[in-house]
């Protein structure tokens, strides 16, 4: 291979990337939103499995990667597709106005809650498709959430880490980036505005169905406050109202922004929020006879007819759910693939596994200055439910045993389960615990050994149990029953 | 502050009070209007509303309002006491004569002593909202 056929491989390979620039470019103009037209059918309900929707600060470095895939996959199909990214962003600028649509707005009446419920569900399903995985939910941007000072990363009022950066790996394109944003990671919009008392403030005192939903000429509760302030806040760093700026600061632009789709996730559960606190409402027939039209997630895509029955009736019609809130994040920015971890059982004594590297080596340094950690995952734990476990962490200390000094600098973290059920009790027998997972930051001085070994560290994790009337934490316990995935390393 | 005090009976109904509201415009400085009261014996919490809320083309709206504070500027904070609601709206360049939005702001329950209920409205952009005026039902 000479150089020419080199250097055309390398353009060629390039031209291949995704390319930001493509997907992205400085000014895509507002307008020509309408849809393609065509017959809708009547949307029957969802058959597949129950989804779950959890927090965006709660995913896993594997639900992280795939939402990216997802969206990335999303900007790839091909313009005549009708599910392709600005499709679909459209179908949001066609139901507000946009292009001088002569369809009603959606926004500032009883519509606004069960339109973008059904909105989301139908992306929701396109990434499904997408990425094959009938069980792929849309995260949920809880910015209300507070911040808890046990937590040791991420701010529930920033745009959400996986958002960031612009690329990941260095070449590969965020399919979640946005470059019309003007907020750095670092920014945090005020908890005046959007923090948990504006909306407790509104689900405590907007207690009737009229009020929390709207009417068919009056706004629900949920649209003129801390919605707005988040879309406008995120495309300016000014929030100026006044001088609008595209895509989140504007209605006909915003749902071009991923994040666009986690934050309306947040609104959607607080739908739920209101029912777990005043009940399911009767809802008047006139409200549950809106209906819309939206591209499902088939290829070829065909129009469907939903309404705001099928919205609703959320568990039953659309089959998704809501995970509470995580205070705890847990999100990690995995930059290369990640191999399909084995399940491990630890015995009662000494376990000593090497971690898998998740970061990619080349970029595998510790950057003091700049904030950078490097992380250790311990993922999916579980233990016999009517037992408990106190586990003890080294890094580098295969011959730490029970009677290691918990003082040892080379124990990195003791972690503490308690059983979740009385041993002997009815429904204890051959039930495990939820599945845990705990990140563990690895102090600077033990990280250059991390960094020396390119992540793939021996870790020994030591189960104990009390010994004599005091309880000290250094004697051998008789049964282990811990599971776990092979730990892995990331660098953040 | 430019402030508008508009005095009309108590109990107006409401069709007549559409017919003959004066518009409010709030475009940068705080303006205090008196909300008219509409079945003000019935038992029950107090709701303002504002109706026919315009926006300029192009832009959105963040407007603070206040209950009995007519003193209340942009300085004035959210945790005041007073402090109701924000009408907080994102921006739409639509080419389209922007529809009137109604909205509904449940009210403390200080605001059933009030007499007259005092409304500040303190917008934190300068370009125009226009609303009909202000008035105050009781939920049932």
């Amino acid at each position: 291979m000479n150089r020419r056929s080199v250097l055309l491989g390398v353009a060629l390979a390039l031209f291949a990337l995704p390319s930001f620039a493509a997907v992205c470019p400085r000014n895509i103009p507002i307008g020509n939103c309408a849809p393609k037209s065509g017959t809708a059918t009547n949307f029957t309900g969802d058959t597949g499995p129950m989804r779950t929707r959890k927090s965006i600060f709660a995913l896993n470095a594997t639900e992280i990667k795939e939402l990216r895939l997802a969206f990335a996959k999303l900007r790839a199909l091909p313009d005549t597709d009708p599910r392709r990214w600005l499709a679909q962003a459209n179908v949001h600028c066609w139901n507000c106005s946009g292009d001088s649509s002569t369809k009603p707005d959606v926004h500032g009446d009883w519509a606004f809650m069960p339109w973008h419920r059904v909105y989301l569900y139908t992306l929701e399903k396109i990434l499904g498709e997408l990425v094959g995985n009938p069980k792929f939910a849309l995260p949920y941007w809880d910015w209300n959430t507070p911040d808890d000072p046990s937590c040791t990363t991420g701010n529930h009022r920033s745009i959400p880490p996986p958002y960031f950066p612009q690329t990941t790996g260095g070449t590969t394109t965020n399919s979640l980036w946005d470059c019309y944003r003007d907020q750095p990671q670092t920014s945090k919009m005020p908890n005046s505005q959007v923090g948990k008392s504006a909306i407790d403030f509104i689900i405590n005192n907007y207690d009737t169905f009229d009020l929390f939903f709207g009417k068919a000429n009056q706004s629900a509760a949920l649209w003129p406050g801390p919605h707005g302030y988040v879309h406008v806040w995120t495309a300016d760093h000014n929030v100026d109202f006044d001088n609008p700026k595209q895509d989140m600061g504007v209605l006909e632009s915003a749902a071009r922004d991923p994040l666009f789709w986690a934050h309306h996730a947040n609104f959607d559960r607080l739908w739920d929020v209101w029912i777990a606190k005043y009940g399911v409402p009767s809802y008047p027939q006139a409200f549950l006879d809106q209906n819309w039209t939206f591209w499902n997630q088939q290829n070829p895509s065909k129009l469907i007819r939903m309404s705001a029955d099928d919205a609703a009736n959320r568990a039953t019609r659309l089959k998704y759910q809501y995970a509470k809130p995580s205070c705890k994040p847990e999100a990690t920015f995995v930059l290369q693939d990640l191999p399909v971890l084995d399940v491990i059982d630890l015995t009662v004594h000494p376990n000593t596994v090497v971690t898998t590297a998740a970061t990619a080596k080349p970029v595998f340094k510790i950057r003091e200055k700049s904030g950078t950690k490097v992380v250790l995952h311990l993922e999916d734990v579980t233990v016999p439910s009517d037992q408990g476990a106190v586990l003890r962490v080294y890094l580098n200390h295969p011959n730490a045993t029970a009677a290691t000094s918990p003082e040892d600098p080379r124990m990195i973290r003791e972690l503490i389960i308690v059983p979740s059920r009385t041993p002997g009790s009815a429904h204890a027998e051959g039930h495990r615990s939820h599945s845990m997972n705990f990140v563990v930051v690895i102090p600077n001085e033990l990280a250059r050994e991390v960094e020396a070994a390119n992540g793939e560290v021996p870790i020994t994790i030591v189960p104990v149990t009390g010994r004599g009337e005091e309880g000290i934490l250094e004697a051998t316990p008789k049964k282990s029953g811990v599971r776990m995935k092979k730990p892995f390393i990331s660098v953040e | 502050m430019r402030v508008i005090t508009v005095f009309l009976a108590l109990a107006m109904p409401m069709a007549a009070c559409a017919a003959t509201s004066t518009r409010v415009e709030l475009s940068g400085a705080p303006v205090t209007v008196e909300a008219e009261r509409v079945k003000a014996d019935a038992k029950g919490r107090l709701v303002l509303h504002l109706d026919d809320v315009r926006l300029s083309k192009g832009a959105g709206a963040n407007v603070r309002i206040y209950l009995n504070a007519p003193k209340a500027t942009a300085e004035t904070g959210t945790e005041h006491p007073g402090f109701v609601q924000s009408l907080i709206l994102v921006p739409s360049s639509t080419t389209r004569t922007p529809q009137g939005q109604n909205f509904a702001f449940p009210l403390p329950p200080s605001a059933r002593a009030a007499d007259p209920i005092v409304i500040t409205f303190v917008p934190l952009g300068r370009k125009s909202v226009t609303m009909k005026r202000p008035y105050v039902t009781v939920t049932e």
